[in-house]
């Protein structure tokens, strides 16, 4: 077989093994992560609910503060808006009517915190940054004047 | 033993790597067809329960009709949420009296999610959807678009 020859086999095995290369490394990455292949950033409005918040945290906290995930280091955007702040409760067992209730906890509050921030969204999960969002969830949001530990109560995705 | 790009003098090694990535190439698809044929043959319909216990109503309305349910730690979607259904939870209480009795929860639901989807009934009678072993019993943490719950499978059927 002629030189001009093997080099024309050679080019074409190159460009098959290239291929194959990348195939399996878009299905890889697709599988792992799929947000990087296929983007799809919408606005996300989540309520947290700031747990177990002392009187003088509560007052600091202001629609419009800028807010980020403690732990992910996510920012999340500004406060929208706030809910009027209610009694922290545990559950506690009411002997006397045999059943377990949700009692007032004394100077501690709950209150909702509404943040609108833009989101990687799939038919599985939200992410906002590295911070993954689902009801339930905690994330403990920091602002410069205070640290609130917050869980998610409320996803609602802008159509 | 390779001289002037053949092998042992006689072989040519580019006509020798061609034929062998073809070779595989048929094997691979040849695998997928007869893999994908016994799979379509096996696939069973099938419809379960996730039983989560004790959650607030926040959870249960993250909990929509027709969003993908995924097995979290696996990543594996599992089926769609057909129906969702709730009582009231409850819990042992250690009387004054010496007995243990279930009284309910005050704000505290046991959510029934009604799972439709696809699995594969292998020949010693395990039910699988990908990696995922459904029996009556099991424990994981499923997630939807919005939830993430540890749950119980019951009422399992299929057909």
């Amino acid at each position: 077989m002629s030189k001009k020859k093997n080099n024309v086999m050679k080019y074409v095995i190159e460009v098959i093994i290239l291929l194959v290369v990348g195939v399996v490394a878009f299905y890889f990455v697709s599988k792992i992560n799929p947000s990087a292949i296929q983007t799809n950033k919408k606005t996300v409005t989540v309520t947290f609910e700031a747990q177990d918040v002392e009187e003088h945290i509560l007052q600091k906290i202001e629609e419009g503060d800028p807010v980020s995930d403690n732990v992910k280091n996510t920012y999340f955007g500004t406060i929208k808006s706030l809910s009027e702040a209610r009694p922290a409760t545990r559950t506690v067992a009411d002997y006397d009517n045999q059943r377990f209730v949700q009692a007032p906890v004394e100077d501690l509050f709950v209150k909702d915190i509404v943040v609108e921030l833009e989101a990687e969204v799939t038919d599985l999960t939200v992410m906002a940054g590295e911070t993954e969002l689902k009801v339930g969830y905690s994330v403990p949001l920091i602002n410069e004047d205070y640290l609130v530990n917050c869980t998610v109560t409320k996803i609602e995705i802008a159509e | 033993m390779i001289k002037n790009g053949k092998l042992f003098g006689k072989i040519n090694l580019f006509d020798l790597l061609t034929i062998l990535l073809i070779l595989v190439l048929v094997f691979a698809i040849g695998m997928k067809f007869l893999t994908d044929k016994e799979t379509k043959n096996n696939t069973v319909e099938v419809t379960y329960e996730l039983k989560v216990e004790s959650v607030r109503d926040v959870t249960v309305n993250a909990i929509r009709k027709g969003d993908k349910v995924y097995h979290y730690q696996l990543d594996e979607v599992i089926g769609t949420v057909e129906d969702v259904k709730t009582e009231p939870a409850t819990d042992p209480m250690n009387t004054l009296s010496g007995e243990a009795i279930e009284v309910p929860i005050e704000e505290r639901y046991d959510v029934i999610i009604t799972v439709k989807g696809e699995a594969l009934r292998h020949s010693n009678g395990n039910l699988m959807i990908g990696k995922v072993k459904l029996v009556e019993g099991a424990k994981f943490r499923a997630a939807t678009l919005f939830a993430n719950c540890e749950a119980q499978v019951q009422n399992l059927q299929w057909k």
